[in-house]
Formats: structure tokens, C-alpha cells, sequence
């Protein structure tokens, strides 16, 4: 039956497994069955860094496989749904309801009706409190886990921070537990007293009459009533894999990942990321060139990345580029490098990388004037822009992509019209150079602006969101005043990421609209062609919930937030304070040039302590 | 100037991986040689490729038992050791049936290939069927429409069928056939499988339908010798 399926399916690789360095055991000689599960297709799931370490990390215990589960795309869902078919592992091909733990990890929101997809399609109960003994435990992770409440009635148990540091733990007193013929109740109790676990059932929510929040509190005596993130403090020592699993199909990333670093000392001030991962830890180049080459060798990859999320703050990047060039420029290898602050030195890196065909310059300047960019606390200036473009252009390169946010806090149509302006300036730049020397190469400059949405642990957690139609003026008014030919303008769908914004700062009633939207149909939401966005508007209608109240309002410092229960190892006061100063326009050094003392050096690693 | 040594492999593509098509086979076996550390020889030019040329696509769905592809070798090395080189970094699914070093000069299997013997098991059980292919046998010519390249065109295909085998003992219908295969000629076993349902009356459907593709020849002086010696 299943054959007959694949072959009436569009990719059915997407289904099979079977991938270059994929781990094989004996179900039945585990203890404990974990079912990883990406909420997006293959594709997309494969590509993610994430899941590689964890996949191996857990298949290093004997007494644990872990499969892979992705969303069966629009084709196979159909087939599955048809034939009775629920959803299955990779490996082996079971049905994920026969595992210990189904695990979600959380990498955007707007993968959270996928998730119910999932459940729904692995005949387990939506609801956490709906399930029974029989039932995997669903536990998640994952940077969107910072926030748990809008899910906090779906999964049974979040994990907050890094894989590498509690699982072990937490996976033997699991089996433990079942060994002593625990109930899944019994291994709650006691997963209470593993660091980083959440487990939502033993708090109580109560609410004022406006609708925010008047307490969160631990209803039995052992739940923590701040759950802190765990984190790996040695990069060096950690755990990381010597292989990484192998398409049979083409995906979105496919090449071998080398994690440089976690963190970002940057702290620009709308990105979550560069909070929740604090302190930058890096690892040591030595390690990195050692373990590049055992990757290339288990692998058979062609291509070598850097990834991290600002890599060209690791302080040995020169050494690090170089000594990957030397070592793999003759054999086939390509690295590609990240985007780069342009100088002569990355141009020149680049030169030697890519030597096939000059692909565009990206800059992220984020905000379109200098006074935004410091509210922000984006360290880039115009004047660096400017200088860069130049360089680049006299090395040939004619393409150069601009990424922007619209809907920032403080923004005015100034600032938009910053945006337009620092492309005609770019485009003038190219003009300086003699025409002799243009050689008749045209310029080309592509603007695009992303909505902005006020994410949690952030300084700026507490603002307003732009409206769907406040952002589509603002689009507007950005393409309306762009005149030169030269310049490409792209944005953003507005609706995405206005709904992201109810989300990512969602409470537990959030969970159904999730739920409801589903139900009318949503699924795959980050897919812009398959995107229902009147399924949402529906279920904001019918649940009675108000996305204003959750993406548009701004809060005050006293409020007690939906994550506040959870802790970054960041204060409170700090994120106030770089708030402040975000509305002074005052700009925050980042952590090598001046500690700012957000409270991240009491994990006692990292770049707090170089 | 090219020291290059060249080896003929012959390789099944069964169970899960019939699910991945030529290209995804193309890339993966590139990465297994890479990953087998074979000293493997290169084209020249700017993007330069593996030498590594296969005798026929397999196509998705389909089984192999003796699918054949050449490699170029910069060093020479033991046929076996080849073959448990990659064997061992081969995904479950596919392996490495037998390695012969061959001559450089030798016909490339892309060029060589011209017949294949296929082993099909259809959906039921028709009990009739020999009596169709015997028709379809005594047939002088076979026209069928086929699109290539966007053009309707009639083709002969009967030139294309050696010998169609029915083997009714099981509980479903199987065939045996050999049929032609490669640049000179060729002919899709669905292509002909549809025909003769057509010519009994029933609608082929090639989801219910197991397709092995055994053997591959080229042909010498009328005679048919298997690729892989
Ligand atoms: S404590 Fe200082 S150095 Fe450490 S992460 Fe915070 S600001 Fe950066």
C-alpha cells in the first residue's frame, strides 16, 4: 500500500529516510523510542543545524533511537488521510503514537498549525490534558519555546535551552520511571527537578478584567517558579557531531553546517535571537578546522558553510576562513561564507571563494536613518555603507541587496524615506566611477522591508506592532517616493507577520486560535502560496479572542507578561533600561567593546569572561 | 596525458531507494565515492564533474538487479576493493554487485547499451494474457502515438520486443520480457505494459504495478552479451 502511495506523490524521497549516515537500531532493543519532529516538509527540516546535533546526540545513548518526523506535504497528507495511514518515522516506518516522546522543535511561529497537523495526523489527542497513558509524551524546544504559553496547552513539556545540557537527565529518569513501572504522572513529578524543564500543567493562570494576566503560580510545591534556560558553557567540550545525515533529495541547505558560535555580541535591540542565545560562546579554530574536515569526510559533501549568527565577530575568522580555503580550495570543496561587514579584507575573501560568478552584497541596515539605527541599536552607519559599495564596486561587483524593517518603534515617514534615499545614494556611488572603468556594467540595487514584530526578551517586548493596514501604508509610501530605475523595491505581505506578532507574544488562550485556525484549514502558514489568511480572521471571530489585544497594544513595565515565569539569564531592569534608551535614541556597545551587564554572565562562560 | 583507469560497476537499486529518481542516484553515488575516498577523476573545464557516466536512467519506482555504470580511476585500484570500498558507505538499498577494470578504450556502457531484460509482476491475474502476447509476438508492426518533444509521432515498436515470457503460477500474472534499451532504441516497459492492457480491455496503472529491471546487454554481431562480463 505504501509503495503504491509513494509512487503517487511528488517527491516520495521525502518519505523514505535511508540518507547517507542515517543511525540504525533495533527498536526493540531501546528502552526509549523519541520521535524528532521538524513541523515543515523535508526539505526545509533538513536544512536545520538543530536538528543534526540532537539527532546524534540522543542516538549516542544505546538506550535511545531517534527518528525523524517531518509535515507530510499537501500530496501525501491526502494519500495518508485516504488510506489510514497515521504518521510515521523515517527509520523505521512506526507510527509515531507508539513512541516514549514525540519532540516538536519550535523554530518559527507560524509553524504551530503544522504541529497540530502533525498530532492530528498521528492519531494523539490535540490537547495535552485529552491524553492518556498510552500516549507519547510531547515535549518541545526551540527558540519560539522562550515563549511556551500559546502552546502550553498542547505540549505536555517544554525544554528551555540547549539540548546538549539536560536531556541526558531527563531521558534517565524516563527510564527509570517506565523500568519501575512509573506512571507518565510519576516521571512529571520528578522531571521537575531537571534544569530547563517546563512542564505547564503545574501552574495556574488567573486574569484581570482587561485580559492581561493577574498571576502565574505553581500549583504544586515542586515546580520551579522560574524555569531557567540551560546552556553549554564550553563550546570546546560540547557535544558535536563528527557526520551529518545526506539527502537523496535536493534541500534547502545542502552542505555541511560548521556551528562557529553561539550568541551575538551585537544586542540589536528587535532580535530575539540575539538575547536568548546570550553569551557568545565560541568555539576554538583548531576544533572547528578539525571538525570541518571530519564532516567533509563522513559526508561527501561539496560544500562548507559557517554558520552562526553574526560570523564575522568570531575573533579567529581570519585564521578560520583561511585555513579552510587552504585545506579544501584544491579538492572540490566550495565554503560559502555568511554575509559579511565589506572591507577589503572579506572582499577579497570572497574573491578567492567565489571565484565563479560575483553574487550580490548584502547589507542590513535595518532602518533607513541614523536616528532609528541607533534606537534600534544597529551598528552599521551610512558612512560604512557607502564606503563598502565603493570598494565592492571597484572589485566588480554591481549587485547590491538592502534589507529593511518597516513598523519599528519610534518610526516616522523620515525614516522611510531614509530607506530611499541611502539606495539612491548606493546607485550614486556607482556613478563616482569613471564611466571608462563602469565598463557598461549596470548597477542594480534591491531594496526589500520586512514587518517588523515585537518579539519577547527584547527590549522592545513591550511595544505596539504596526496593523496590517498601518504597514501596508507604510509599503506604500516607501515604493511610491523609490524613482530610480536602478532600484528594486520587494516587501512583505503584511498579514504573516501581523499574525506572527499575536503569536510570538501569545498567552495560554492563544492555543485556540492555533487550534481553530487549523480547522478551518490552515497549515504550512510560512508558505506564502498556501498561506489562509481568512482562516485566521475567522478564528480571531470565533474564538472571541482579540489580536489587537495581543499585537497591537503597548504594555506597560509592570505588566506581568505571558513569559515571565521563564528566565534568559537577562534581567528584567536590563531590558527596561535598553528601552529607555532605545527611545533616547542611545546606542549600547556591544559586549567586547563594553559589558553592558545584562545579567548573562552569571552562566560563567562565554564572551562575558574573555 | 590522461592516466585515467576505467572500471565498469554493476549495482542493484532496490527496497527504498526505487523512490529516488536518476539525478538524486547521480548526486548520491558521487557523495558515496567521495565519502569511499576513491581517487576518483575529474573533468576538466571550469565546473569541473566526477567521471562517472551511467548505462541508463533507472526510473523512479523501478527496481535494478544489474544496473551497470563506468568510473574513471586517476590510480589503479583492486576491483574488490572498490566494491567494499562502497559497499560500505552505501545506504541500505543499493550495492555493488561486481567491479571489472576495462579497457580505456572501450565503448562507453552509455553507447553500449541496447537491450535489458525486465521482470514484472502486475496487478492481478489475467488468465487470458498468453493469448495476447502471442497476438502481440505474430504482429508484423506495432504503431503507437507517442509524444516526444512535444510532437505526436508514430513509432514502431515492435522491432523493440525480443521475447515476452508469461509466468501464470503465482497468485498475480508475471512477465518476463526482453526489450530494447539505450540511444539506439528504446522502449519503456510501461510503454508496452499499457499497450497490451489496452489490447485486453483494462486500464494499466503502473502505482500497482512491480517493475525489476535485470540485466543489461549491449549487442555484438547479432549476438546479445551482458554488459557487465
Ligand atoms: S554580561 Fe556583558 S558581556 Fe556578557 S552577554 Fe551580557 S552584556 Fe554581553
Amino acid at each position: 500500500m505504501l509503495k503504491e502511495i509513494l509512487l503517487q506523490v511528488e517527491k516520495p524521497a521525502r518519505y523514505i529516510g535511508n540518507e547517507i549516515n542515517m543511525v540504525v537500531k533495533k527498536p526493540e532493543k531501546v528502552d526509549i523510542r523519541f520521535a524528532f519532529c521538524f513541523p515543515d516538509v523535508y526539505e526545509v527540516g533538513m536544512s536545520h543545524l538543530g536538528l543534526q546535533i540532537l539527532y546524534y546526540f540522543l542516538n549516542r545513548r544505546d538506550d535511545t533511537y531517534c527518528e525523524r518526523v517531518f509535515a507530510p506535504w499537501f500530496d501525501m497528507e491526502e494519500k495518508m488521510r485516504e488510506n489510514n495511514i497515521p504518521l510515521f518515522a523515517l527509520e523505521t516506518g512506526d507510527a509515531v503514537k507508539k513512541f516514549d516522546f514525540v519532540g516538536f522543535t519550535l523554530q518559527y511561529e507560524m509553524s504551530y498549525t503544522n504541529i497540530i497537523n502533525m498530532l492530528d495526523l498521528a492519531g494523539i489527542p490535540i490537547w495535552s490534558k485529552d491524553r492518556s497513558e498510552n500516549d507519547p509524551i510531547i515535549i518541545a524546544g526551540g527558540p519560539c519555546a522562550y515563549n511556551p504559553e500559546p502552546l502550553a496547552d498542547i505540549i505536555d513539556m517544554f525544554y528551555i535551552g540547549e539540548g546538549e545540557v539536560s536531556y541526558d537527565e531527563l531521558l534517565d529518569i524516563y527510564r527509570e520511571n517506565k523500568k519501575n513501572g512509573g506512571t507518565k504522572e510519576d516521571f512529571y513529578e520528578k522531571a521537575l527537578a531537571v534544569k530547563g524543564i517546563y512542564i505547564p500543567k503545574f501552574y495556574d493562570v488567573e486574569y484581570n478584567d482587561d485580559g492581561t494576566i493577574k498571576s502565574f503560580k505553581p500549583n504544586n510545591e515542586k515546580a520551579p517558579s522560574v524555569i531557567r534556560k540551560v546552556i553549554v558553557k564550553d563550546m570546546d567540550k560540547a557535544f558535536y557531531p563528527d557526520k551529518q545525515l545526506v539527502p537523496l533529495i535536493e534541500t534547502v541547505h545542502d552542505r555541511v553546517t560548521l556551528e562557529v558560535f553561539r550568541g551575538c555580541i551585537r544586542g540589536c535591540r528587535f532580535c530575539q535571537a540575539g538575547y536568548v542565545y546570550r553569551p557568545v560562546r565560541e568555539k576554538s579554530t583548531d576544533r572547528l578546522l578539525k571538525l570541518a574536515d571530519f564532516l567533509i569526510e563522513n559526508s561527501g559533501h561539496e560544500e562548507i558553510s559557517l554558520t552562526s549568527l553574526s560570523t564575522g565577530d568570531y575573533r579567529g575568522f581570519k585564521e578560520l576562513a583561511e585555513g579552510l580555503i587552504e585545506k579544501y580550495a584544491d579538492n572540490k570543496i566550495s565554503i560559502s561564507l555568511p554575509s559579511l561587514r565589506i572591507d577589503a579584507f572579506s572582499l577579497d575573501l570572497m574573491e578567492k571563494v567565489q571565484a565563479v560568478r560575483k553574487s550580490g552584497l548584502t547589507f542590513a541596515p535595518e532602518a533607513g536613518t541614523q536616528r532609528l539605527r541607533d534606537v534600534i541599536n544597529k551598528g552599521i552607519t551610512e558612512d560604512e555603507i557607502l564606503k563598502g559599495c565603493r570598494l565592492a564596486f571597484d572589485g566588480g561587483w554591481t549587485r547590491v541587496k538592502l534589507y529593511f524593517m518597516v513598523g519599528l518603534p519610534t518610526e516616522t515617514d523620515e525614516d522611510l524615506m531614509g530607506i530611499v534615499h541611502l539606495s539612491d545614494a548606493i546607485v550614486e556611488k556607482f556613478f563616482e566611477i569613471p564611466k571608462e572603468e563602469r565598463k557598461g556594467r549596470p548597477i542594480s540595487v534591491t531594496v526589500s522591508s520586512a514587518c517588523f514584530v515585537p518579539k519577547p526578551f527584547t527590549p522592545f517586548q513591550w511595544t505596539a506592532q504596526s496593523t496590517v493596514e498601518e504597514f501596508m501604508r507604510k509599503q506604500r509610501y516607501v515604493k511610491h517616493n523609490i524613482t530610480r530605475k536602478q532600484v528594486k523595491y520587494n516587501y512583505h505581505e503584511p498579514e504573516l507577520s501581523s499574525l506572527e506578532g499575536v503569536l510570538a507574544r501569545g498567552d495560554r488562550r492563544s492555543a485556540r486560535i492555533i487550534v481553530r485556525a487549523w480547522e478551518l484549514g490552515a497549515k504550512f502558514d510560512s508558505w506564502n502560496e498556501l498561506f489562509k489568511y481568512d482562516a485566521w480572521v475567522q478564528a480571531f471571530k470565533d474564538t472571541g479572542l482579540s489580536r489587537e489585544f495581543y499585537a497591537n497594544r503597548e504594555r506597560s513595565y509592570d505588566e506581568i507578561l505571558p513569559w515571565d515565569h521563564i528566565s534568559i539569564g537577562i534581567s528584567k531592569r536590563f531590558f527596561i533600561d535598553e528601552m529607555e534608551k532605545a527611545k533616547a535614541g542611545q546606542i549600547t556597545p556591544n559586549c567586547r567593546r563594553q559589558c553592558a551587564h545584562c545579567g548573562a554572565a552569571s552562566f560563567g562562560g562565554g564572551v562575558c569572561f574573555e | 596525458m590522461n592516466n585515467n583507469i576505467k572500471y565498469r560497476l554493476e549495482f542493484s537499486k532496490t527496497d527504498r531507494m526505487i523512490y529516488i529518481g536518476h539525478l538524486d542516484m547521480l548526486k548520491f553515488l558521487q557523495r558515496t565515492i567521495k565519502k569511499a575516498k576513491l581517487p576518483i577523476g575529474y573533468s576538466w573545464g571550469y565546473n569541473p564533474h566526477q567521471l562517472i557516466t551511467f548505462a541508463v536512467p533507472l526510473p523512479l519506482g523501478m527496481s535494478g538487479a544489474g544496473e551497470i555504470v563506468d568510473i574513471q580511476l586517476t590510480h589503479p585500484m583492486d576491483c574488490n576493493e572498490i566494491k567494499d570500498a562502497l559497499n560500505s558507505n552505501l545506504s541500505q538499498g543499493i550495492s555493488v554487485l561486481k567491479v571489472v577494470e576495462m579497457d580505456f578504450h572501450d565503448t562507453s556502457c552509455a553507447a553500449a547499451v541496447a537491450w535489458a531484460d525486465y521482470y514484472i509482476t502486475l496487478n492481478k491475474k489475467f488468465d487470458d494474457i498468453q493469448g495476447t502476447i502471442n497476438s502481440v509476438m505474430e504482429k508484423k508492426e506495432i504503431n503507437i502515438e507517442r509524444v516526444i518533444k512535444k510532437k505526436a509521432k508514430t513509432v514502431d515498436i515492435r522491432p523493440f520486443i525480443r521475447y515476452i515470457e508469461v509466468d501464470n503460477d503465482g497468485e498475480v500474472t508475471e512477465l518476463c520480457c526482453n526489450i530494447a534499451t539505450g540511444s539506439q532504441g528504446n522502449l519503456k516497459p510501461d510503454v508496452l505494459l499499457e499497450y497490451i492492457y489496452s489490447l485486453m480491455g483494462e486500464d494499466f496503472d503502473i502505482t500497482k504495478t512491480d517493475i525489476l529491471r535485470g540485466t543489461l546487454y549491449t549487442q555484438e554481431k547479432g549476438v546479445l552479451v551482458p554488459l557487465c562480463p
